[in-house]
């Protein structure tokens, strides 16, 4: 059998086994309903209306006619998917290579004449299968029941909308679980890589966010004001130099996660025309490459324990 | 011809923190073709780290092998094409079936007819009741047997197995003996490694005894009970009709006896050398009722090398 083939048929083996799994199915249950009560709210009467800043009033327009819906969806999941995809990829990605070791198929599999690199390119094929699988079910199962349920009719437009929004939160997804497998790979331990993938999702979605404030208070010190006439009246307001400095900042330090880059992208889309800044995307898929290709550095190097 | 397991000078030495581990140190192994080879040891003895590098998952440091006449540094992958071999703690995926996992490796090794072998090797195994159960609801007992399932896969020649009976029941390590006998029947070389001598040590007819990562002894079962007994004395166990207490000093007297002993009417005699047709005729006058040489067992053998 050829290289190629014997890592080809681990894989299919492997997914085999994970979508068979309570696990896979309990994560794929959970983010479809998550999701579709995220889509529920769509069709909730609201007072304000959905607003699309841009810079003509034709394409306001267009937006607006088109795909207004998916826009819609965007902005009813767009949270929930920002929460929930890193952490179903950490769940899906923690125990690919430490369980294998644990559970002693790696053994099994290296008794048979393979080599350690088909193994890990096995196991990478059928866990990014699996994680597209898990990403894009959910996705379509929750969108076609809302469209069943709720009697909406996407357009062509949003459905095309929809479908770029579903790559680049599969790329969100990528980066997240790539991360997770390096600590399955690295720590050799299940449980060790669980506690570090959940560890890298508070820090990076709560905790970083709040810290970074402070981090920059201190650098820049207390926020300066300036007086602005306006009017009849004088209004105290915060320097613009000073704001401007602190947004800069303050995205510096968040651009050390990996949400940060998929937010700016998410936020593009949600702005209407499409993405036309791509480097969160470059960012996040430089990453996920990077960190899959040490873990597989790293896999290959080790001998049997 | 050429031997089925055959090294020379192989040694494997473990780097930790700065610290070496000379976990397999200088081994020269022969294992003659149609033996059922025991590999003995107690824990961290180096037995795991020698079959590794003998099918070719762990590097050498030095020395060389050869397994099936393949060399296990450059053919590694044609050795584990034709050499059965179930590692030490092997697992399979928890929520295929037996039959699933077993196919998954038929395809894997590349094999001709991947159905009828796996159909064939879980009857061997006694699994083919059970062929449609996942393996993470399977007991003890039967991972094991699949375990074996998936070394006869290939149909090999030589059969390599890294502690197959820890944690199995009696009444299985008993199937496992009686199958391990069969297929050694059909021919197979078979080299299993343990540190636990009850339940199989039986069925070896050669042993090699590891310790510190050096292999202490080795040789036939046979040949090593000869040698034990020429070392520390040859035991003789005569039972007589009619006892009496001044044999002893008699027999003592002999040329080669170091000591007897009456205990009813059950003479035990220890000599420094063979002495049976000697103490037969000697013993004519006193009703022997039985007479025997008590050989040490492989306890005896594995209890003096292992340390
Ligand atoms: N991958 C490894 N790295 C470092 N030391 C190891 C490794 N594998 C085994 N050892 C050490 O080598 C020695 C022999 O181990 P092993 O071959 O597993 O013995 P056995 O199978 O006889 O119990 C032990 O001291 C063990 O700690
Ligand atoms: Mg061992």
């Amino acid at each position: 059998m050829k290289k190629g083939l014997k890592a080809l048929e681990i894989a299919r083996v492997e997914f085999g086994n994970i979508v068979r799994s309570n696990k896979f199915l309990a994560i794929v249950a959970i983010f479809t309903l998550m999701l579709l009560s995220g889509l529920c709210r769509v069709t909730e009467p609201s007072a304000a209306t959905f607003e699309v800043p841009s810079a003509t009033t034709h394409e306001v327009e267009r937006v607006e006619s088109d795909v207004k819906l998916g826009l819609k969806v965007m902005n009813a999941i767009g949270y929930s998917v920002l929460m929930l995809v890193p952490v179903v990829a950490v769940m899906l990605g923690f125990d690919v290579i430490s369980g294998k070791v644990e559970k002693g198929i790696v053994r099994t599999l290296l008794a048979q004449p393979v080599f350690r690199d088909h193994i890990i390119a096995g196991t990478f094929v059928a866990g990014l299968t699996s994680l597209l699988v898990g990403v894009a079910m959910p996705l379509a199962l929750s969108l076609s029941l809302a469209v069943l349920l709720l009697g909406i009719t996407p357009s062509l437009a949003d459905v095309a909308l929809l479908i770029t929004y579903l790559g680049v939160v599969a790329v969100f997804a990528l980066a997240y679980y790539a991360l997770s497998v390096f600590f399955s790979t690295v720590t050799g331990n299940s449980v060790k890589s669980l506690v570090a993938g959940i560890l890298v999702w508070l820090f990076s979605s709560f905790m970083l966010p709040s810290l970074s404030t402070a981090i920059i208070r201190l650098l820049l010190g207390p926020p300066k004001f300036e007086q602005v006439q306006m009017g009849q009246m004088i209004v105290l307001r915060t320097d613009p130099d000073y704001m401007r400095k602190f947004t800069d900042l303050q995205n510096k330090i968040l651009s050390l996660t990996l949400d940060y880059h998929f937010r700016v992208i998410q936020d593009q889309l949600l702005l209407g025309p499409g993405i036309k800044d791509y480097t969160g995307l470059l960012v996040l898929i430089a990453f996920s490459l990077a960190t899959l290709i040490a873990s597989f550095t790293v896999f290959v190097k080790r001998e049997v324990r | 011809m050429v031997p089925p397991i055959k090294t020379e000078n192989l040694t494997k030495v473990y780097k930790l923190g700065g610290k070496e581990v000379r976990a397999v140190d200088g081994v020269n192994l022969e294992v003659p073709k149609g033996s059922i080879f025991g590999l003995l040891g107690r824990n961290g003895a180096g037995k795991s780290t020698l079959i590794h590098m003998l099918m070719g998952t762990v590097l050498p440091t030095g020395g060389r092998g050869t397994v099936l006449g393949y060399d296990i540094v450059k053919e590694s992958l044609k050795i584990r094409e034709k050499v059965g071999f179930m590692p030490e703690g092997l697992g399979f995926y928890e929520d295929l079936t037996a039959e699933q996992n077993l196919m998954a490796i038929a395809r894997l090794i590349g094999l001709k007819k991947p159905k009828e072998s796996v159909r064939e090797c879980l009857k061997l195994v006694g699994l083919w009741e059970y062929r449609q159960r996942k393996y993470g609801e399977m007991s003890t007992g039967m991972r094991q047997r699949l375990g074996i399932a998936q070394a006869l896969l290939k149909d090999p020649e030589l059969l390599v197995m890294d502690e197959p009976t820890s944690g199995v029941d009696p009444d299985g390590a008993r199937e496992f003996r009686r199958l391990i006998q069969e297929l050694n029947k059909q021919g197979r070389t078979i080299f299993i490694s343990t540190h636990l001598l009850y339940e199989i040590g039986l069925l070896f007819t050669h042993i090699a005894v590891m310790r510190q990562g050096k292999i202490v002894v080795q040789g036939s079962v046979s040949g090593l009970k000869e040698k034990l007994m020429a070392g520390q004395g040859y035991v003789y166990e005569v039972e007589l009709s009619e006892p009496s207490q001044v044999i002893i000093d008699r027999i003592c007297s002999l040329n080669g006896v170091k000591e007897a002993i009456l205990e009813g009417n059950k003479l035990v005699v220890l000599c420094s050398k063979p002495l049976a047709p000697t103490l037969l005729s000697f013993l004519k006058g006193y009703g022997v009722e039985s007479f025997r040489l008590t050989k040490p067992t492989l306890e005896d053998i594995f209890r003096k090398f292992s340390g």
